[in-house]
């Protein structure tokens, strides 16, 4: 003799668990995280975000880009770079804790 | 079409100076300089810039001994990062993965790939492109050497690397004769130094006259594996692509201490970290070991050198953390002698099976449901909270025998920090 109770109404629809890689990693291979150690105010960041950077993706104007500058990468506004600036990355999200 | 347009190639993908190049990813103050990395403990040098190369900075050479020389040139010296150079290595297989089905991942640095399906005019134009997209995607600079056999891949892809020239990649078969001719015998693949010094007393120098010996010679005077080699340079394929990893034959977890101990206690707390970690090496490849081996040495530079070591054979094949550290413990309290400075202890597991054979051996009696409950909490306390959330006290806290990396580069520089 077994009791069993009710089965659950919501089973088969289980979302899979949270996984914020799923939502912003487009690219693995080429995506990398970092973390700023100062605020950059004309660029709405401030110092200990982590920004995601993703190598594959193609620069558009109005996006923030991790870029080479005298020897250490930096972060600067695509839209005023000038051509021989190397660009290690785009910028894709920048996650910030409140 | 002719059947020839589909025979299929091998290209061997080397990162170019892996270590340095990963270095130079995220500190980019290390390009164009000289730069060398130092293996675990900051003992001898295991990677070269170009730029350490032409200063004639030796593979393998002790650091103590160079490191006025390395200074006065201005070279920048680094501790290793293992973490960062295995998961740009994980990124290199995928993205070649992403492009071509058969795909051997050779070494942390190297990959041999198998151009079949590939039509022969577009061989080259394929390779080019892979090795611009290795680099757009993870900033490594790569050279592809293309050959009928894995052998002629390997030279051609040396030859890439020689020649700036040839920017990157290097598709041997139309001239194999003449590259051959000036390549030395001593730097074909699978030819050891003392095969080189072999065939350089019977006069044999370059690939060429190589290729050209007798097959039974080859055989009696260079073994299977030689004649292998021989017939590969003429182009008749013997040695496959593995896409499968091998299986591993004994799991390895040794460090040379970053200062001299003497005391029981932390060479307890080293082995049992080395002992841990193996066997967690050894879970996460679902494998179960019969034999643990334990050793410990002083220094060989110094005086007195002295190495003790011992095995044991468990009745069964085990993954069982706690049953092989206890084991382990047994074993260096059995070997261990007082007043001796300890330079480097280790831990191997051997005698490596898979759980289906594990089952079929007669004395088995794989973990038991609590035990093994007990390990995967633990697995999983540790990634979800943090790494080493809950460690075994054995291990130590300050783990003051820990390998030295007085050469981690802090990148004061840059406004951005890799996590």
């Amino acid at each position: 003799m077994q009791r069993t109770g009710f089965p659950s109404p919501a089973r088969n629809y289980e979302k899979l668990d949270l996984d914020l890689n799923r939502l912003i990693v487009d690219s693995p291979s080429s995506t990398f995280f970092f973390k700023t150690k100062k605020d950059y105010k004309d660029l709405d960041l401030k110092s200990g975000d982590i920004i995601v950077v993703d190598r594959s993706k193609q620069p558009k104007s109005s996006m923030l880009s991790v870029v080479l500058l005298d020897g250490h990468l930096a972060i600067k506004d695509s839209s005023d770079l000038k051509p021989e600036i190397e660009i290690f990355g785009k910028i894709t999200y920048v996650i910030r804790k409140l | 079409m002719s059947l020839e347009n589909f025979e299929s190639f091998f290209a061997l993908i080397d990162c170019n100076n892996f270590y340095v190049s990963c270095e130079r990813l995220f500190n980019p103050s290390l390009l164009n300089k000289p730069v060398v990395v130092l293996s675990n403990n900051d003992g001898c040098i295991i990677a070269r810039s170009n730029e350490a190369k032409a200063l004639g900075v030796k593979m393998g050479a002790p650091y103590f001994q160079i490191r006025g020389y390395l200074e006065r040139n201005g070279a920048v010296v680094i501790s290793s990062n293992y973490e960062i150079y295995e998961d740009i290595s994980k990124r290199f297989i995928n993205i070649i993965r992403s492009k071509i089905c058969f795909v051997e991942a050779y070494s942390i640095d190297e990959a041999f790939i198998e151009l079949k399906g590939i039509l022969k005019k577009k061989r080259f134009e394929f390779c080019k492109e892979l090795k611009d997209e290795i680099y757009r995607l993870i900033g490594i600079p790569v050279s592809i050497g293309i050959g009928r056999t894995k052998t002629l891949a390997k030279v051609a892809n040396k030859i890439a690397k020689r020649h700036k020239d040839l920017n990157g990649v290097f598709d041997i078969t139309d001239n194999e004769e003449g590259a051959l001719r000036n390549f030395e015998a001593k730097d074909i693949w699978g030819i050891g130094k003392s095969k080189a010094n072999y065939l350089k007393s019977i006069g044999i120098q370059n690939a060429l006259e190589l290729s050209m010996i007798d097959d039974s010679f080859a055989k009696k005077s260079l073994s299977i594996k030689g004649l292998a080699t021989v017939l590969e340079l003429r182009g008749i394929k013997c040695i496959k692509l593995q896409e499968e990893r091998p299986k591993q034959k004994e799991i390895i977890v040794s460090r040379s201490f970053g200062t001299d101990v003497d005391n029981f206690k932390s060479l307890r707390e080293s082995v049992s970290y080395f002992a841990i970690t193996a066997v967690n090496n050894m879970r996460s490849l679902d494998l179960y070991a019969k034999t643990l081996f334990v050793f410990i040495t002083s220094s060989p530079f110094k005086e007195n050198f002295c190495s003790y070591q011992k095995e044991v054979n468990f009745d069964f094949y085990t993954q069982d953390v706690f049953l092989i550290l206890n084991a382990a413990e047994d074993c260096l309290n059995d070997i261990f002698k007082c007043n001796v400075n300890y330079k480097k202890a280790g831990v191997i597991l051997k005698n490596l099976s898979t759980r289906q054979a594990a089952l079929g051996n007669l004395f088995t009696s794989l973990e038991d449901e609590n035990k093994y409950n007990l390990m995967r909490s633990i697995d999983l306390l540790n990634k979800k909270i943090k790494k080493d959330a809950v460690f075994f006290a054995v291990e130590g806290v300050d783990k003051i025998w820990q390998a030295r990396r007085d050469h981690k580069i802090a990148n004061l520089a840059s406004e951005i920090d890799i996590i």
